[in-house]
């Protein structure tokens, strides 16, 4: 019972029949053609359906699991399955060509998200985050940043986290207290985070952790946090990993849901801090970590989504396979599926007008994040443009 | 709503529909709860451009409503969406109100912040649905008879007959008032 199937068919309808006007084959986006877009929606939807989908309840059973060096194991089945992800090439279909990606628009990227969610939504966190993790160094770091560590976070060989959450500074971010001691050309950062999706696992060579933290002599508030870019492993000048740096997964914790994917207590600085690099400019942090924040907000949107699509399709094929009561259509005769109780059509067709509802509405707005690189390609063009996010 | 389908199927592990329930669960809280990104909506993003932005997008719904009007079999659709277009203009013109009051503003824009997402996410959902109606039904009129289609008007058809309402009564949940939460006493 538990299997899942890609809307492809949903998901072309709102592509190309509902959302014409707005990237496909657009400028700036020329290379998506419709019959690309197809196949590029048909190869996820094999990746989804058959590599992801199936590890969904594994990963529920067995979970992540901490060791006591402070090493975590994923799911079984979850590092291969994220590997097959990343030789596909699927981390960076939404990406730029300029930046190593394949310049897909945000409304195609957004559809296979969608399946990937859906098939495994806690094997599907550790790409969000790192796309986020792009978005903010892509917009805000310096060009030796960018040049060190996008190329392998595009690839996905690498994986993006971000660290906001501290124990007393949740919905509050101006309550940071990690600290960042400037040291040369870095910072060494001390502290612990909180909630840190995918913050230590065994699926990629590398995790880049970008951390909200504040400078000794930094004013209080909002305006003292800046955002810092701290690797798990160092990097060496020719691009080959170093050393470990300080930061340690403290725990995992134990959760209502999403148990394959690691959710971690970070801890920072333990033995004389961790190697951070200033992202963007000083006291800026909180601006430029909602560059990344926003791109998570509209994923787990898309998210929600496709688990909803999944829920669907498991509740459809229940609804018609029970056989419970009659309806006034089988008087007489034999059992009827529940699905023939209008009571129960009307929870269906409740959770399909949801889906697909919340479907256009979710790639309409990808289709509003790809105006400013039609708008780009296209200085003539009287395109509405998107007010900014933050 | 998986797990009421499946009975008390649903409740217990072996279907996979609790384990949806579980995982999905989390999507409201984090990168900012549900509250968080209301208070965002109804306090920063509306006060910041006293709801421009908005009202565009509200334009675009009714500009959709015109459209479903001009189809004869979709016209009770389009009557619907523009009543829910002209809920969430209202919402917005007594957030806005409200919301600026030098003393009250604050307290406003956390009482309302709710009910007015809620709204405003009725109204673009259905929107959306209206959208695919008229989507639909060219396909349709065109000569196509994929099911697909078929469903997809059931769908939007109960996207803005029977979900839409539920997002309108928001409105009448904002222009009750906000005396009851600022009374109670969660300590009495």
């Amino acid at each position: 019972m538990n299997y899942y199937a890609a809307p492809v068919r949903d998901l072309r309808f709102v592509l190309e029949e509902m959302l014409t006007h707005c990237s496909l084959a657009l400028p700036g986006f020329e290379e998506a053609s419709a019959d690309l877009v197809e196949a590029v929606l048909e190869e996820a939807a094999k990746l989804a359906g058959d590599v992801w989908g199936p590890l969904n309840s594994i990963g529920d059973q067995q979970g992540a699991k901490r060791h006591v060096d402070g090493s975590v194991t994923t799911p079984e089945g979850f590092a291969s399955a994220y590997q097959a992800y990343v030789e596909g090439g699927w981390n960076g279909i939404g990406v730029s060509e300029a930046l190593g990606g394949q310049n897909l628009p945000e409304v195609v990227a957004s559809a296979v998200q969608e399946m990937l969610h859906g098939a495994n939504m806690a094997l599907g966190l550790c790409p969000m985050l790192t796309a986020g993790a792009i978005e903010a160094l892509a917009h805000h770091g310096s060009e030796a940043l960018k040049t060190t560590y996008l190329p392998k976070l595009v690839e996905g060989t690498w994986t993006g986290t971000m660290n906001l959450t501290e124990s007393q500074a949740g919905s509050d971010l101006s309550k940071v207290r990690t600290k960042a001691v400037p040291e040369g050309d870095h910072y060494r950062i001390s502290g612990q985070k909180i909630y840190i999706t995918w913050g230590e696992h065994d699926a990629a060579e590398n995790i880049i952790h970008l951390v909200l933290a504040r400078k000794p002599d930094a004013p209080e508030g909002n305006k003292g946090i800046s955002l810092f870019l701290v690797p798990k492993f160092l990097v060496n000048e020719d691009g080959s990993l170093g050393e470990r740096n300080d930061v340690t997964c403290a725990s995992i914790e134990h959760k209502l849901g999403i148990h394959g994917s690691p959710t971690c207590t970070l801890s920072f600085g333990e033995n004389g801090g961790a190697i951070g690099y200033l992202v963007g400019e000083e006291g800026r942090g909180l601006n430029h970590m909602f560059t990344m924040m926003n791109e998570a907000r509209h994923k787990v949107g898309i998210q929600g989504i496709g688990v909803a699509e999944r829920a669907c399709q498991h509740a459809f094929a229940y609804a018609q396979e029970r056989a419970q009561g009659r309806s006034p259509k089988s008087r007489g005769g034999n059992e009827c599926a529940i699905s023939d109780h209008l009571d129960v059509r009307r929870m269906l067709l409740s959770m399909r007008a949801r889906t697909d509802a919340l479907r256009a509405l979710a790639l309409y707005c990808a289709g509003q994040l790809d105006l400013p690189a039609i708008a780009k390609a296209t200085p003539s063009a009287n395109l509405p443009r998107r007010a900014p996010m933050y | 709503m998986g797990v009421q389908v499946h009975g008390g199927m649903g409740y217990v592990e072996e279907t996979g529909a609790a384990q949806l329930l579980r995982d999905a669960r989390i999507a409201p809280i984090y990168e900012g709860t549900n509250g968080i990104q209301a208070l965002d909506l109804a306090g920063r993003k509306l006060q910041r451009d006293s709801g421009a932005a908005l009202s565009a997008l509200i334009n675009e719904v009714h500009q959709t409503a015109e459209a479903l009007r001009g189809e004869p079999s979709l016209a009770a659709l389009g009557k619907a969406l523009a009543a829910g277009a002209d809920d969430l203009s209202a919402a917005m013109v007594s957030v806005l109100e409200q919301g600026s009051d030098p003393e009250n503003g604050p307290d406003a824009v956390q009482a309302y912040a709710t009910p007015f997402l809620n709204l405003a996410g009725h109204v673009l959902c259905a929107w959306q649905m209206g959208q695919a109606a008229l989507k639909a039904t060219k396909a349709i009129g065109d000569g196509s008879d994929e099911p697909f289609y078929t469903a997809k008007l059931c769908s939007a058809n109960f996207a803005i007959t029977q979900w839409l309402p539920v997002g309108r009564a928001q409105r009448a949940i904002i222009e009750s008032g906000m005396q009851c939460l600022s009374d109670f006493d969660p300590a009495s």
